[in-house]
Parts: structure tokens; sequence; C-alpha cells
């Protein structure tokens, strides 16, 4: 659906950039670039929280900085197209309280026999997200005032994935929830090979101009793939990249 | 998306959804009377049994279980209700869950060792963990192993993965117990454990301690009529060629030994690794001194060694337990070191 959705998004745009071109003579020197800086605010977290997550103790954002290049072109006096080039951190430490929350764990083992380890958790999770990202949002936008309004689609390469935590005072119950309980003190894991070396979802900005060289912008990413894998089932939920960028972009010329 | 903001935004348990019902189904605890009992209730969580030790008294008369529900479940036949062992039908409880979803059936078993003589002729297998266990002739199980802790460390799911195992290679009859002290698993490396040693013992094995406190899980013992006299068996042994220590690090000047012993003490609660050797219940020890290599099933034949100046209570319980790495309850050892043992024997005092 959410698919659907920003392919004809991408299509409308392309289709309505492409008769504006068609009107508008394109000149280089007409392209304004950009260097942006911001934070990335946000969770890797499922779209909606399940039921399974009973409370959330502690949340706090990582330092996740953005710094990034923009090259925007105006094709008349509302439109605009853009690409941008950002390297992004992307990432939070939380801390919840979860219950039969479903995880399944594949062991490699030395004579190359695989294991698994499956069961239903609950009790206290703490994870640490840590992602960074080169990202490459293309959009097109609309001019109101002082106010630029950009819609359009990111994809962003791994550089570097950290995903890792514990999970303490609780119980799990082995294969599922008729499973004999096991009482656990303190286990940790680490999941950062799991994750998918690409993300990609939409782009959504809002710019408000200050004189010429200036601009405060609030950018949201939402992943549209989940970043691990459909058969890494470690997580018991598909988590989505959702993240909000404070920042502040300077015109070059 | 909406998650996304309530992270960013911290409007955070607006976002939390309904608890889900509760699906535990799990006797957590079984009441008897203590003057019925010559050994404490063991619920069986792994295999949903309720092992119980009866004074020839209560299993004539019946008993009437208090149990202890997981929260919102429910039981049929209700807790209370008398109970029979008059041989017509198994009694089970069944367990459904607040949920309405989960449905566990505990049976209900009376284990009476009669015969101290263990031939280890009849294994069965955990149904998804594939490890294997001795039975005795009656269907009930006495005797446990670490094997349904490996069983957490994912091992796949194969007999011979395990460190505890049945063998054709036996002293007499079809089959014996084969004891490996196999390499550790990623995960349990999380938790500092390199090798599990194979282990067989006469007792329990407390699931829900296997990750907390790995030596508790297993309890020894199960109640003994009487006082011994002897232990007697059959065992061959071929260490590991490294014997490592805790941290993996290979110790060129020791040598891996096996652990066979028995232990007599005061009942009803059972002892467990953590205090098998230190017990102030500890009435009697019988141990095999030499855990050297032997190439060929060797008879061994040990007193039990009274302490001076132990009281012996009404409820004596006696425990066997044999090792493949004498230290392996410290995770030292070597791995492929290889104990057999077979028709063991506790002679009583005539």
């Amino acid at each position: 659906m959410t698919k659907h959705m920003y392919q004809i998004i991408l299509c409308a745009l392309l289709l309505y950039t492409g008769q504006l071109c068609a009107q508008h003579a394109f000149r280089i020197g007409d392209i304004q670039h950009r260097i942006t800086v911001g934070y990335n605010l946000g969770a890797s977290a499922p779209f909606s929280l399940p039921n399974t997550i009973r409370e959330i103790k502690s949340y706090s954002p990582v330092f996740a900085p953005s710094i990034g290049y923009e090259a925007t072109y105006d094709i008349s006096e509302k439109w605009l197209v853009g690409a941008a080039l950002r390297f992004d951190v992307k990432g939070m430490e939380v801390t919840d309280s979860v219950q039969y929350f479903h995880t399944i764990i594949t062991v490699d083992n030395a004579s190359g026999d695989q294991g698994t380890f499956e069961g239903d958790f609950s009790g206290t999770n703490a994870t640490t997200v840590k992602n960074s990202y080169l990202t490459l949002p293309v959009y097109g936008g609309y001019r109101l005032g002082s106010w630029d309004f950009k819609i359009g689609l990111y994809v962003a390469r791994l550089l570097n994935g950290r995903f890792e935590g514990s999970v303490s005072d609780g119980y799990i119950r082995k294969g599922d929830s008729l499973g004999e309980k096991v009482l656990i003190d303190r286990a940790t894991f680490d999941f950062a090979e799991q994750i998918r070396k690409w993300d990609w979802g939409g782009h959504l900005a809002f710019a408000r101009n200050f004189g010429v060289h200036w601009q405060a912008t609030l950018t949201a990413q939402v992943g549209a793939q989940p970043i691990f894998p459909s058969s890494f089932k470690g997580v018991g939920y598909d988590l989505h990249n959702m993240y909000v960028t404070l920042g502040a972009a300077y015109r070059l010329w | 998306m909406i998650a996304g903001l309530c992270f960013a935004i911290g409007l955070q348990q607006g976002c939390i959804k309904d608890a889900p019902p509760n699906p535990e189904a799990d006797i957590e605890s079984v009441q008897v009377e203590s003057s019925q009992l010559t050994g404490n209730v063991f619920i069986d969580q792994i295999n949903r049994t309720i092992t119980l030790n009866l004074t020839a008294e209560a299993f004539q008369q019946g008993i009437s279980p208090v149990l202890k529900l997981s929260e919102g479940a429910s039981v049929k036949p209700e807790s209370g209700t008398a109970i029979r062992f008059d041989g017509t039908a198994g009694a089970t409880y069944t367990v459904t869950s607040a949920s309405g979803k989960n449905i566990k059936v505990y049976t209900v078993k009376v284990v009476n060792v009669g015969n101290w003589g263990f031939d280890f002729e009849n294994w069965q297998s955990h149904p998804t963990d594939a490890y294997e266990f001795p039975i005795e002739s009656d269907n009930v199980q006495i005797w446990s192993s670490g094997n349904p802790g490996v069983a957490l460390s994912g091992i796949p799911a194969r007999r011979d993965a395990y460190p505890t195992r049945s063998t054709t290679d036996g002293y007499l009859g079809s089959s014996a117990a084969e004891l490996i002290t196999i390499k550790g698993t990623t995960l349990s490396e999380f938790v500092g454990i390199r090798l599990f040693a194979g282990s067989l013992f006469l007792g329990d094995f407390n699931a829900s301690q296997a990750l907390l406190n790995p030596l508790a899980a297993t309890e020894f013992g199960q109640p003994y009529i009487g006082l011994p006299d002897r232990f007697t068996g059959y065992y061959k042994y071929t260490a590991g060629a490294d014997y490592q220590n805790r941290e993996g690090v290979v110790q060129p000047a020791v040598k891996d030994k096996c652990a066979i012993y028995a232990v007599l003490f005061n009942g009803t609660e059972r002892l467990n690794a953590t205090n098998v050797m230190t017990s102030d219940k500890v009435i009697a020890r019988a141990e095999l001194s030499d855990g050297s290599d032997k190439a060929n099933f060797t008879r061994f034949d040990v007193p039990f060694v009274y302490k001076q100046g132990v009281n012996i209570s009404d409820h004596v319980m006696v425990a066997i337990v044999a090792s493949s790495s004498a230290d392996g309850n410290e995770y030292r050892g070597a791995i492929g070191s290889r104990l057999v043992v077979d028709s063991l024997r506790v002679i009583p005092k005539l």
C-alpha cells in the first residue's frame, strides 16, 4: 500500500516537472547549492507499537548528526526540484518492558552445524541503535512565501551499523508461550551484522527561508522497508527507521 | 510512523496498547501435606510431569494436592480434588490459560525407586530438541542430565549433538549411557560457557534455573528406604586431548578425569551441584577415586563412607552423579572426553 503510494507520488512528480521543464529553459547557473547540518531524532521502531511492548521506561537520542549538501533548481516561481547527499547517523537508546516478545536466534557452530534458539521473552529490554548512512534524497517542492515544502524519496547505504543491547530481570519461555519458563538475570545481544545494507523510504521537508542564505529545516524520513531482512527473526517485529532532522541550511551560491 | 512520533515527542504512554491476555498455562506449584511425602514435589515443566515421592500410606489413600496456576488460568480437575492411585487411570491435570488459547496437560507420576539397579536400556527423546534421557521400565523418568540446559544454547536438534546420550557400546544389554564433553556454542560463550561436560544424575532438571544459576538447575537425589552400603558399576573412560580452563585456555600440564559418585543425604529437599559437596545434610559418600583413562569396561565397587555424628532423618535420599569432566561444573575439562557408564547398583546394608 505505502509502496504504491510512493510510486504514484513519484510518477506525478516526474510528469509534472517534465512538463514544466519543457516550458522553461534549463540553465545550470540557476542551481542553488546549500550545505546542511542537522540532528536526527526518532526511532528504529515498528510503525505501530505491538501489544507485547508494555512500557517505554526510557528513551534518549544518541549523538546523531546529519551533514550534507543539497542542490535545488527552481522550475518556476512556485515549483522546484532537488537532490541531496547526506551523511546521517540514525539512532536511539531505549529501555522498555516487554511481554511475550518472540525471538529466534540462529547459532552457527564451529562444525558448520546450525542450531536455533527460539522463545518468548518477558522482562526488561535495553537496545542501542546507532547506524550511519549515506543518504540520497530526491524531491519536488512547492514554495509559499518564505516557506518551502518538499516531498520525495530517499535511498540510503549503510556505512556502519550498531544494534545491540541486553535483556534482563525476566524470563524466556522456550519455543513459545507454552514452553518452560527459564529465568534470566541478564543476557546480551548484538545484531549489527544482520542490518540491511540499504534503506529507502519517504522524504518530507519543511524549510523556512531567512534572508538569501539561511534556512531552518525540518525533515522527516520514514523507511519503507524494515531495517532487518525478513529472514532474520531475532526481533519479533519489523523495525523501520523513522527520524526527524532538525537542521539548518546555508546557501553557498 | 505513529510509533516514531511517540518516541520522538515523548508521548510514550499514549501509544501503549492494552496488554495481551495471559497465554501462560503453568502449574507453578503443587502443595501436598509434607507428612505424605518422602521427597519434595518436582514439577518437570519440560515434560509437563508432576513427580511425587509418596509414603506408602499416602499412595494407598490418595492425596489432595493444592495447585498454584499462572495468573488467570483454570485447571481440571480443580485444585484440592482428591486423586487416587488405584491403577485405573493415570491422573492428569488440564490447564487452560487466561487467553483461552493455550492448554497444557500435566501428568501425575508417582516415583518409587524400588530396585536400585540401573542398566540404561530404555531411552526417550525430547520431541523437539531431540536430546535423549533414560527412562525406567514403567516409563518413569528418574535420571536427568545437563541436556535440557544445553538445549537452550542453540545446539542442533540431533541426539548426538548433545553431551549425554545412549550408546550401543555398553557392558551389558543393548545400551549404556555415553557422556561426552563438547564445545560450547556462540550463545553459551556469551555467558562464559565454553564447554559442556556430559552429565548424568539421579534427580531432576529444574529448567527455570538453567540460565540464572545452571548449577542449581541440576537437582540430585531420589528417596531411599534403609541405608546403602556400597555403590558398584562398570565404566570406561578416555580423556580428551586438551584440558582447558574456564577462559578456554589450554592447560598442557593438566589431564581431564571423570567423576562418578553417590551421596546419601537427609531429605526431603534435593541437593544440587552448588551444595552436593558441602551440605551438612550429607550423611555418607561413595566415590570412584580413580578417574583416569580406562580403555575397556572396568568394574568399580566403592563403599559408602559415613560421616561421624550426623543425624539420620526419617526421609533420606540417594543421588548418583557421573560426569565426563570432573571439573565440568566449573566449565573446565577437555573437549572430547568420553565416559560410558552401565549397570550401576546401590547395594543396601543388610
